[in-house]
C-alpha cells in the first residue's frame, strides 16, 4: 500500500504523524519505506534523528549551444516557454540557467542541430535507515525552481531500491504541482489539519486535490483542543500536547520514545485501522 | 520598498508576522504570495475591488489523432505523452506546455492552449489594500501567480503612493517562493526553536543570500527550547530583532481569523514591538 500524508497548510504535523505512523507500522511487524516528498525543506530525517546518507547527485538538461553550427535563426528563444533562453538581434542566443526547465524544446526546434547537451545540478536524493525504516529524502538546490523534478527522483529511487511492504509519501505543504505528483499513484491518504481557519481553508484546497486525483482521504486534526470548533469526519484527533512538542525538539518520535503515552496510543490505533 | 516574509519551513507564523507588521505600518500594501493556500483574506476582511483570471500554463492538444511510427513518448521530458492502442494520450497532470511536441509531431497539429491557473483578487481592508492569487488546485505555474499578483500590487502603489508593499511568502523554497523574493529590498526571516525549522530557514535563507538581500530574523514560539533558542542566538546573533513568546492566546486568536497582534497577551506585545522594530530597520 502506498499511503500519501499532506495537508495543504504548513506546520500542522504532517511529518510528525507520518513519522509515528510509519514507526507505528514497522511495530506492528510490517516493512516500511518511507518517502520525504518536501524537497524544498526535508525535516522526515530530522524528526527521525536519522542523518542524510548515501548521496545522489541529481542533473537535468541544459541546452549548450554550438557557436560554430548556430545560425542565430531565433528559433530556440520563440520555442523556450519557460523565457530561459533570450537573444539580443544578431546574435547567439542567451541562456537564464535557472529558469530552463530542462524540456529540450529548444533542442528539438533547433533546424541547425546547434544546441547540445550539457547539465545542471538541482539536487540530491539520500537514502538512510532508522528503526528499521527505509528513508529515502531529497534535497532541492536553493535558487533551483524544479521541485517537481526532485520529487519524481525521491519517488523513482525509493520504489526502485525501496523493499517495503507499507510506502508512506510525506508531501510538502500547499497544493501546487509538486505535491500533486507526490501523491500520484497514492492509494489512500491523510490530510492533516488543525482546527483553526487558516487549517479548515487549506484542508478544503487540499481535498479538491485528492479529489482530482480520484485518493480517497482520512482527515486528521492535529493541536484538536486549541480551539472548541470540532471538525466534521475526522479520524483522528491528536490534542495540543507539550511531551509531543518535546519529543519533536528531542528528534524522537512519541511512539518510540513514550510508547505508552496517550498520545501514542492514538496514532498506533489509527495506524492499525489504516492497515485494514 | 519591498519585504519579504519568509521562513522555509510551513507554520512557523509568517502570516501571524505579517500581519502584525503590516497593522503597525502607516501606509502598506499586503501581497499575500501563498497562491496554493492564502490566508491573509482570513484575517483581513474588506470589500473586493477587482478579480479576474490568469493562466499561467499551457496544455498540449491534439488536432489529429493519427500517429505514425515514431518514438512519440520519448520526446518528451515529463512522460505526459502515452501511445495507447494507436492513439496518443497527452497526460493532462504531467504535461508543461513546453512545446517539443508541437514541433517534433507537426503530423498531430498539437496546438498549445492556455489553462486556467486561477484567480488574481484585490481587497480593499480597513487599513490597506490586500492583493492575494487563488490558484485552481494543483495547478502549475504558482510562480508566474505569483508575479503576477506582485505586479498588480505595484501598479496599485504607484497609483496610490503607498511606500511599502509587504509580501508574505509561501512554505518552501521553490518557485513561488523565488518569485516572491525576485526583485525585494528586504527579507524578514521567521523561525522557531525547533531542529527542523533552524534547517530549513536556513536553506530559504540561501534563496536571499542568492539575489544579495539584506535580512534579519525573528524568533517565533520562544519557551519551547532553550537549546535551540540559543542556537538561533548564537547562529544569526544581532540580525534577530525580536523574540516572541509562545502564548497559547495566538493560535486561539488564529483560530478565530483575528490577527494575534491585537491581543492582550504577551505575545501581543511583543509582536506589536517586533512590527516597530521591522518598521525601523527599513524605515
Amino acid at each position: 500500500m502506498i499511503l500519501g500524508i499532506t495537508g495543504g497548510k504548513g506546520g500542522t504535523g504532517k511529518t510528525v504523524l507520518a513519522v509515528n505512523i510509519a514507526i507505528a507500522f514497522s511495530k506492528m511487524g510490517k516493512k516500511v519505506t518511507y518517502l520525504d516528498c518536501d524537497v524544498d525543506c526535508p525535516a522526515a530525517h530530522i524528526l527521525f534523528g536519522a542523518k542524510l546518507e548515501n548521496e545522489n547527485e541529481i542533473k537535468s538538461f541544459l541546452p549548450s549551444i554550438n557557436e560554430e553550427k548556430c545560425m542565430k535563426c531565433g528559433k530556440c528563444v520563440e520555442t523556450c516557454q519557460f523565457n530561459a533562453l533570450y537573444q539580443i538581434k544578431g546574435e547567439k542566443p542567451s541562456l537564464v540557467e535557472s529558469l530552463c526547465s530542462g524540456c529540450k524544446a529548444c533542442k528539438v526546434a533547433c533546424p541547425f542541430g546547434a544546441i547540445e547537451d550539457n547539465e545542471k545540478t538541482i539536487g540530491w536524493t539520500y537514502k538512510t535507515e532508522k528503526y528499521g525504516i527505509e528513508l529515502f529524502s531529497g534535497k532541492l538546490r536553493p535558487s533551483d525552481p524544479l521541485s517537481e523534478k526532485m520529487v519524481e527522483e525521491v519517488k523513482e529511487r525509493a520504489f526502485k531500491e525501496g523493499k517495503g511492504e507499507m510506502f508512506i509519501v510525506d508531501t510538502s505543504a500547499g497544493a501546487h504541482c509538486q505535491v500533486v505528483r507526490a501523491l500520484e499513484g497514492c492509494d489512500m491518504a491523510v490530510a492533516v489539519t488543525e482546527p483553526t481557519l487558516f487549517g479548515i481553508h487549506d484542508l478544503k484546497v487540499i481535498s479538491e486535490v485528492l479529489g482530482k486525483l480520484k485518493i480517497p482521504y482520512e482527515t486528521a486534526v492535529n493541536r484538536s483542543t486549541i480551539s472548541e470548533r470540532k471538525l466534521e469526519n475526522t479520524s483522528l484527533e491528536i490534542p495540543y500536547d507539550r511531551d509531543m512538542i518535546n519529543c519533536y525538539v528531542e528528534g524522537i518520535p512519541i511512539v518510540e520514545k513514550l510508547p505508552e503515552h496517550g498520545i501514542s496510543k492514538k496514532i498506533s490505533e489509527f495506524a492499525g485501522r489504516l492497515l485494514k | 520598498m519591498k519585504i519579504v516574509i519568509l521562513s522555509g519551513k510551513g507554520g512557523t507564523g509568517k502570516s501571524c508576522m505579517t500581519s502584525a507588521i503590516a497593522l503597525n505600518i502607516e501606509k502598506c500594501i499586503l501581497v499575500d504570495a501563498d497562491v496554493d493556500c492564502p490566508n491573509q483574506h482570513i484575517l483581513f476582511k474588506g470589500n473586493e475591488t477587482s478579480r479576474k483570471q490568469f493562466s499561467a500554463s499551457k496544455l498540449a492538444v491534439i488536432g489529429k489523432n493519427e500517429p505514425g511510427e515514431k518514438d512519440y513518448e520519448g520526446i518528451c521530458e515529463f512522460g505526459a505523452i502515452k501511445k495507447e492502442e494507436g492513439k496518443i494520450k497527452i497526460i493532462e497532470n504531467r504535461c508543461e506546455g513546453c512545446k517539443a511536441c508541437v514541433i517534433a509531431f507537426p503530423e498531430l497539429e498539437i496546438e498549445l492552449i492556455p489553462r486556467n491557473s486561477g484567480e488574481l483578487i484585490v481587497k480593499e481592508t480597513e487599513k490597506f489594500p490586500l492583493v492575494y492569487g487563488k490558484l485552481v488546485p494543483g495547478e502549475a505555474g504558482s510562480g508566474k501567480v505569483v508575479f503576477e499578483i506582485k505586479k498588480i500590487a505595484e501598479k496599485i502603489s504607484n497609483e496610490k503612493n503607498i511606500p511599502v508593499t509587504l509580501i508574505d511568502a509561501p512554505a518552501g523554497i521553490g518557485c513561488p517562493v523565488i518569485a516572491a523574493v525576485t526583485g525585494c529590498d528586504y527579507v524578514v526571516g521567521v523561525v522557531e526553536p525547533t531542529p527542523a525549522s533552524i534547517a530549513n530557514v536556513e536553506r530559504a535563507l540561501e534563496v536571499v543570500k542568492h539575489f544579495n538581500i539584506p535580512y534579519s530574523m525573528v524568533m517565533n514560539k520562544k519557551g519551547i527550547s532553550e537549546k535551540y533558542e540559543n542556537e538561533i542566538r548564537k547562529k544569526f546573533k544581532d540580525l534577530v530583532v525580536a523574540e516572541i513568546p509562545y502564548d497559547e492566546e495566538v493560535p486561539k486568536m488564529l483560530a478565530e481569523g483575528i490577527p494575534p497582534v491585537l491581543g492582550k497577551g504577551e505575545a501581543a506585545k511583543s509582536l506589536k514591538e517586533m512590527a516597530e522594530k521591522i518598521n525601523e530597520v527599513v524605515g
